[in-house]
């Protein structure tokens, strides 16, 4: 992985799911290392989809998705693996959170998966949750949490790796604007601070400031690019 | 935590289903360990023994698959969660497996037990029986099939697509 190559370049995608679908109509686009993209656009036009395409979940119908310069199609699902556990941080639409572990074993999972020293993991997780503000609730299961603390949980999962991208999939839809105001300044000091970069498919329109660029899709085909003031 | 951790976690968590897998196992080896023990008249011992143990081994193996894969239904998200966050096949297959193993192996020994009460009570009425062999050969037909029922499970665990798991 190259973190000095362009974080995302996408080639003439296309994605069709049955006969009926079709996705994308060959986008084209780029995210430089330390941008910070929002991804909009009314529901069903691919925003998840286009999210599980750059973290090699899914593969494209037609084009190509690179990441730091790696052809996610030409990669072997190892190299696709290591790619997601040591590069990439990803906050899924629906949080996904394990029942059976406690919040921060949840924090500490990407770190076993990216070969993290052992000895430093349960810190790192530990320092994760102080920065949202969840430290007092580390040992409990998610049960125990509301649906914006599970939110936050899987936002400082994301970024226990310090993942080069930063992929988030509707990370405040849960959350109540108190809990935004924390998330919004931790998501801009990532990407200006840390330099790191930072791809977000979101609806809000109060998010979608916080970035550069912001790239609209509409279905079936549109795509239409703006940057932000 | 570290991987091994992460898989104790797995395999501690009790499910109904882990519970009827292994005392299925149990019953399965305790029918075949008095079936064993007993010594068959005529020629066909030999044939009469792969039998009983064949049959011990396909009822633990398809127990225990049924019985993981009731599992794996129940935890097939948490499973797309772990893949997509960097965990290799090799964790899944190892979760799925050594809970197999762990019920196979819990259920041929009290299946032994049961079975050998039983042969003792059988050769006190007058049959005659075989000892010690038959336990050792009823363990190794256990800790088979709970890998066989397992391992069948665990690669199909491995091979899901992640994006459809996490959708739950």
């Amino acid at each position: 992985m190259n973190i000095e190559a362009d974080a995302v370049r996408i080639k003439g995608l296309h994605k069709v799911f049955g006969s009926t679908v079709r996705l994308f109509g060959g986008l084209n686009m780029t995210v430089k290392s330390g941008e910070f993209v929002a991804v909009t656009g009314p529901t069903g036009t691919g925003k998840t989809t286009l999210i599980n395409l750059i973290s090699g979940l899914d593969f494209p119908t037609k084009g190509s998705v690179e990441v730091f310069g790696k052809d996610l199609s030409k990669t072997t699902e190892n190299e696709r693996r290591s790619i997601r556990a040591k590069g990439i941080g990803i906050v899924f639409q629906n949080s996904c959170l394990l029942s059976r572990l406690t919040v921060v074993e949840n924090v500490e999972l990407p770190l076993i998966f990216s070969s993290s020293p052992e000895d430093d993991r349960e810190e790192i997780a530990a320092e994760m949750l102080e920065l949202i503000g969840l430290s007092r609730k580390k040992h409990l299961l998610p049960s125990n949490l509301s649906a914006g603390e599970i939110r936050k949980v899987a936002i400082a999962r994301a970024l226990a790796t310090d993942p080069a991208l930063l992929l988030l999939d509707e990370p405040t839809s849960d959350l109540d604007t108190s809990t935004i105001d924390i998330l919004l300044p931790l998501l801009r000091g990532y990407n200006y601070l840390h330099n790191r970069t930072i791809v977000l498919a979101t609806n809000s329109h109060r998010l979608a400031k916080l970035a550069s660029r912001e790239i609209r899709l509409r279905w079936p085909e549109l795509v239409v690019e703006a940057i932000q003031d | 935590m570290n991987t091994a951790g992460l898989l104790f976690r797995y395999i501690k968590e009790s499910r109904v289903e882990s519970s009827l897998g292994a005392v299925g196992a149990a019953a399965s080896i305790a029918v075949c360990l008095v079936a064993a023990s007993t010594r068959p008249t005529g020629s066909d011992a030999s044939i009469y023994q792969f039998a009983v143990s064949s049959m011990g081994f396909l009822t633990v193996a398809i127990l225990l698959s049924l019985c993981m894969m009731s599992d794996l239904l129940l935890s097939r998200q948490e499973i797309g969660i772990l893949r997509a966050l960097g965990a290799g096949k090799r964790i899944v297959i190892a979760i799925f497996l050594s809970k197999s193993i762990l019920i196979g192996i819990l259920g041929s020994i009290a299946g032994i037990a049961v079975g050998s009460v039983f042969t003792l009570i059988t050769h006190s009425i007058g049959q005659p029986y075989q000892s010690g062999e038959p336990i050792l050969r009823m363990l190794t037909v256990g800790s088979a099939g709970s890998i066989a029922g397992g391992l069948y499970v665990a690669i199909r665990a491995s091979r899901m697509n992640i994006v459809e798991t996490i959708r739950g």
